[in-house]
């Protein structure tokens, strides 16, 4: 019984650890990101189907701001994902 | 003194982990298109082994041995090599993300790079002291990064080299491989 125990103390302490120094250093090496990519990944559909041909969600959000690829690349995001892409760009450039 | 230089040169010649002990041939075919990604990435490994070796050792014989826990081991050592894999991408985000960008998927792959487990799995097998271990560690990894480094240069020029059109692409490369693990087994021998 006290093995069970310390084991799941043992795993937890140390995950838990880990876990707090990888919080700390994300935000020391914190990359600041484009606040369309962020908010163009917030509408995709986010189901990483590749459909647009980019590496993921997070791909296609980072194109669409960077080469301009078209907002109707997302496949499975539809008219809407398209609509809500085509808002944030516009919003920002102008 | 001259122990631990043994333990670096076998480590690193003799016990290579690529070319000798088969591990971590996924990026040894995987990045080595060209010399520069293979240096970067040879260099990520090696830093993710040597600081994996200096957590997960002191933790083994401080933490895993007093509760008796050694079974732990490969759970809470995976872990540690994971959150320290996530720490090298945090960073190369930052200070390099031409890097980031052209190691992809493999720096996340680093993870389960079973020559890093390994190294860290050896130094406990192998009862070496913390001294010891480091210097394992980092011949081994010195190992990993010279072994990149060589099939990257052999690539290039199979890139040039007149090679039968059956044997294009993948084949020639592992023939080329079989080729320079054949060749490392010739310091086989060298420390007793």
């Amino acid at each position: 019984m006290q093995i069970i125990i310390s084991t799941v103390i043992v795993s937890f302490v140390v995950a838990f650890v880990l876990g707090v120094l990888l919080g700390v250093f994300q935000k020391i090496f914190a990359v600041k990101v484009d606040e369309r990519v962020v908010k163009i990944r917030e509408v995709l559909p986010g189901i990483n189907c590749g459909g647009c041909g980019f590496p993921g969600c997070d791909g296609f959000a980072e194109a669409c701001v960077k080469d301009g690829v078209p907002a109707k690349g997302c496949v499975a995001g539809g008219a809407k994902v398209k609509e809500a892409i085509a808002q944030i760009m516009a919003s920002n450039n102008a | 003194m001259s122990d631990l230089l043994k333990i670096f040169l076998k480590s690193m010649l003799v016990d290579n982990v690529i070319l000798v002990q088969y591990l971590a041939l996924c990026p040894f075919i995987g990045m080595t298109s060209d010399t520069g990604k293979a240096t970067g990435m040879g260099i990520a490994t090696t830093f993710v082994i040597i600081l994996a070796t200096a957590v997960t050792y002191p933790l083994y014989y401080c933490i895993l041995v007093p509760l008796q826990l050694q079974f732990l081991q490969t759970l809470i050592f995976i872990l540690v090599i994971a959150a320290l894999v996530q720490l090298v991408e945090f960073y190369l985000k930052k200070s390099a993300p031409a890097l980031y960008s052209a190691m992809g998927v493999y720096l996340a792959l680093i993870t389960t790079n079973c020559a890093v487990l390994a190294v860290t799995l050896n130094c406990i097998g192998k009862n070496y002291n913390y001294v010891e271990s480091l210097v394992y560690a980092l011949g081994s990894a010195g190992g990993f990064l010279l072994s990149m480094v060589i099939m990257s240069g052999v690539r290039e020029r199979l890139e040039v080299a007149p090679v039968p059109a059956f044997l294009k692409g993948k084949p020639i490369l592992f023939i080329a491989a079989g080729f320079l693990s054949l060749s490392f087994l010739g310091f086989s021998g060298l420390i007793k």
